[in-house]
Order: C-alpha cells, then sequence, then structure tokens
C-alpha cells in the first residue's frame, strides 16, 4: 500500500504557481497559436519563478522538489497556463537537466544545470528519427571514437525544443554490433558546435507555440568528455528519463483536464436551452461526471508512479499505465469539453478547440498508446 | 534453486519465451545475441528487484553486468553480501 499526500507548504507552492501562470502567461494566447511563436516572455517568467530549478540539486541553486511536488508544480502550472506548448517545453528542460543530474559528471553539472535551472540556456532531448520512432533504438546516428573525440553522423527529428536549443543531449550508436543494449550512448552537443545544424520549426496541428524541428549531425566532431554518463549507457539512461518525462507530462495533462472540467461546469451551468441549464440534462452531467472520474483515477496512478521513484524504486509499469491513461483520458475530455460547448466549442474564440488540437499528440510523443500497452503487458508478464 | 539457474531460467522462459533454439550458456553474450533489449531489460531487473529482494540503481546499469548470465548472476551476488 502507498500512502501520499503533500505538505502544507507543496500544497502553497502549487498555489502560488497556479496564480502566477493564471495571471502572467496567457496573453494573446491566439495570436501565438496562429503565429506559432515561442513566447520567450513567459519562459523567462516562469525561469523567474525558479519553474526550471524545481528537480535541480540544490548545490547548483536548485529546489531539489523531488518528483511528487515537482508533478504538483507541473500540474498546478498546466492549470493556470493555457498555453499548452510553453508547458511542454518547461517539461523538456526538467527533463534535460535531470538527465545531466542524474548520470552528469560533476564538471557536467556546474557547467549546465545552474544554466538551465536559470532558463538562459534552452535544452533539447535528441532520439527520434525519421526511420527510428517507436522503435526507438533502431536509430541510425552514429558515433565513431576518434583521438579523444566523438565524430557523430545522423539526424533527428520532432525534436522538442530542437530549433532553439543551447544545448543537446544527443542519442547516437557508439557499438553497431550492440544496438539494442549497451550500444547507444549520449552526449551533451552544444549549439555552434562544427557540424551540427538544426532545421526550421516544423509546422504542426497542436501545441504551436512549442518549437519542434530536425537536428542535423554531418562529421560532428565532439571531445570525449561530452558522453553522459558511461559508454554504452544510453538505453539505461533513456528507460531512466522516460519515466521521469512520462510522469511530468502527465502531470500537465491533468493540470489541463481539471481546467477544462471547470470550463464545462460553468458553462453547462450557464447555457440554457429548453428552458433550463443544459446541465440538468444527463447527456451533459454524464459527460462530465466521466472527466471527473478520469482525472481522479489517473491523479492517483501519477502520484503513486511519482512517489515510487521519490523512493529511489522502479517505476516502468506504474509511469506507462498513467501516461497510458492520462493521455487518453486527456484526449477524450477535450472532445467532449467540444461537444458540451456546442458550436461555439468549435469556434477558436471559446478555446477549447485550441485544446483539442494541442491534446492529440499526447497518445503520440514519449511512446505512444500502442507501445505503452506493449510495455504494460510485457513486465505483466507476457 | 540456486541464483544463477533462477536468473537462466527466468532469462529462458520469459525472455526468449522457451524458444528451444535459444541454448543459452552462462558465458553467453546477452547482448551480442540481442536477447536483452530495452524491454527484456525492465522486465529482467522488475523480476531481480522483486525475487531478490535487491535495488538496482543507475550505477549499477552498466552494460557489462548485463554481458551473460554470469555476469548479472555475480552482480546479483554482490548485492546480496
Amino acid at each position: 500500500m502507498i500512502h501520499f499526500s503533500l505538505t502544507s507548504e507543496q500544497l502553497a507552492f502549487k498555489q502560488c504557481i497556479i496564480e502566477f501562470a493564471a495571471k502572467e502567461l496567457n496573453e494573446n494566447l491566439a495570436e501565438k497559436d496562429d503565429k506559432a511563436e515561442f513566447p520567450w516572455k513567459n519562459w523567462k517568467k516562469c525561469a523567474g519563478m525558479d519553474l526550471l530549478f524545481l528537480l535541480c540539486p540544490e548545490e547548483y541553486g536548485g529546489l531539489n522538489l523531488g518528483l511528487p511536488a515537482a508533478v504538483a508544480s507541473i500540474e498546478g502550472l498546466s492549470y493556470g497556463c493555457r498555453d499548452s506548448g510553453l508547458v511542454h517545453s518547461i517539461v523538456t528542460q526538467l527533463c534535460c537537466l535531470i538527465q545531466i543530474a542524474l548520470f552528469g559528471t560533476d564538471d557536467q553539472k556546474e557547467a549546465y544545470l545552474p544554466t538551465l535551472g536559470k532558463g538562459e540556456k534552452i535544452a533539447a532531448q535528441a532520439i527520434t528519427e525519421p526511420d527510428a520512432g517507436s522503435d526507438v533504438f533502431s536509430m541510425g546516428t552514429q558515433a565513431v571514437k576518434e583521438d579523444g573525440h566523438y565524430i557523430l553522423n545522423g539526424s533527428k527529428t520532432f525534436i522538442s525544443n530542437g530549433p532553439l536549443a543551447d544545448l543537446i543531449t544527443v542519442f547516437a550508436v557508439t557499438h553497431p554490433g550492440r544496438k539494442k543494449f549497451g550500444g547507444i550512448s549520449s552526449f551533451i552537443i552544444e549549439k555552434g558546435v562544427h557540424g551540427f545544424s538544426a532545421g526550421k520549426p516544423l509546422k504542426k496541428m497542436g501545441l504551436r507555440t512549442l518549437q519542434n524541428g530536425e537536428l542535423f549531425f554531418d562529421n560532428c566532431r565532439v571531445p570525449a568528455e561530452t558522453l553522459l554518463g558511461k559508454n554504452g549507457q544510453g538505453m539505461i539512461l533513456f528507460n531512466e528519463v522516460i519515466e521521469w518525462e512520462r510522469a511530468l507530462l502527465s502531470a500537465a495533462h491533468i493540470g489541463t483536464m481539471e481546467r477544462i472540467l471547470e470550463s464545462c461546469i460553468k458553462y453547462a451551468k450557464g447555457r440554457i436551452q429548453f428552458g433550463q441549464p443544459i446541465a440538468n440534462f444527463q447527456s451533459i452531467s454524464h459527460k462530465i461526471a466521466e472527466m471527473k472520474v478520469g482525472i481522479e483515477l489517473g491523479r492517483l496512478m501519477l502520484y503513486k508512479a511519482a512517489l515510487m521513484k521519490e523512493q529511489n524504486k522502479r517505476a516502468t509499469i506504474e509511469t506507462s499505465i498513467a501516461k497510458l491513461f492520462i493521455s487518453e483520458t486527456l484526449k477524450k475530455t477535450c472532445l467532449e469539453a467540444v461537444q458540451i460547448h456546442g458550436g461555439y466549442g468549435y469556434m477558436k474564440d471559446f478555446e477549447i478547440e485550441r485544446d483539442l488540437r494541442d491534446s492529440v499528440a499526447s497518445t503520440i510523443y514519449s511512446g505512444s498508446s500502442e507501445l505503452q500497452r506493449n510495455i504494460i503487458a510485457s513486465i505483466a508478464g507476457l | 534453486m540456486d541464483l544463477t539457474n533462477t536468473i537462466k531460467q527466468f532469462i529462458f522462459t520469459i525472455i526468449v519465451n522457451n524458444n528451444e533454439n535459444m541454448a543459452i550458456r552462462n558465458t553467453d553474450s546477452l547482448i551480442e545475441s540481442g536477447i536483452i533489449d530495452s524491454l527484456a531489460i525492465m522486465k529482467l531487473l522488475t523480476f531481480m528487484e522483486k525475487k531478490f529482494s535487491i535495488q538496482i540503481s543507475s550505477n549499477d546499469l552498466m552494460p557489462e553486468n548485463f554481458e551473460s548470465i554470469e555476469s548479472i548472476s555475480k552482480m546479483v551476488a554482490n548485492k546480496l553480501n
């Protein structure tokens, strides 16, 4: 049995983030969405609130909150901030930071953690390739060791924060014969290194303020000291960090769903049809009940997984269950929210349509729902 | 059943699904043969942590510790001691 509850300080911090986000991060969202602009000003405001420092060890200036409190904070951020692209960008930064905090050398931590936490540098994690999506370890990018350096060749795609990133954790094959395990390593590559270039942001259906793009490595020669973790430890590093990522992204989705639920309740109470609020009709109230059930069940699984991570336990199946359930529930919730709002829900002015567009990728990124089911079935014993 | 055989049996029955064509000796490379992939490693870790009541940290998760049944057994034995 797992017991968890947030302390009064953690709850107060979450409330503080909600108020900050609601007040500071929601200006001109439709325009930013239309232009697919990265909200630099709001990124800096979030950094000013130490949101990028949530998981950073204290000796590097961080808050070192632990995953349950970080999950609560991101849930609060996503509840208050209606720009899901910005929230996703922040989660990406946190995941890169935790990679370096967990696996980096002292020099790497010293060099990168403070600047990432302050938001002075933007980070990206480069794994996915044009021919390696769900089958991520079939990647083709190679890193060949030569004279105390590694030479990287290959390309990555769909990389969140990629077009803006100052530093990227890049996964590449270092032992082609051992591709599946022990053959992949991770590197920290900084912008400006010869042989590295980033493509323009890709145009997307949703999460349009988040910048995703291609990265290219053409005889990109970097010192051996850029290796993150040990040679051949890339798959292990990925498996560890993906658990943090699935928990944090799920936290963002819970916050979004909570906000949408409240919006639906308010609308259903105020919208009069057939002489009464539509909330009186079970066809509406049952949709809202289903949303509430999804949020509560998802949150329970999420906090269980987060607590296990804080206790240094493996939470592969727990984070996969949380990610699968919450992302599928998010998509369903957004679709039902449009339905509850009727024609208005389909219009851009009501913002629900943006939430729906933003939700579609949630069952694809960080491991598709199909992949989560494979992981769950496999660890369950198949 | 001793530690090595417990691990060997798990790998044979769960990871390679009782494939009779996959005769695995204790010193065979599980990495070179492709037996240990990303899902297999998670299954194996989950099994070992539960079965032997041990915690395998990120520092233990080095390829050389999972090279063969022999090296896996050695790592687990060190933890138990």
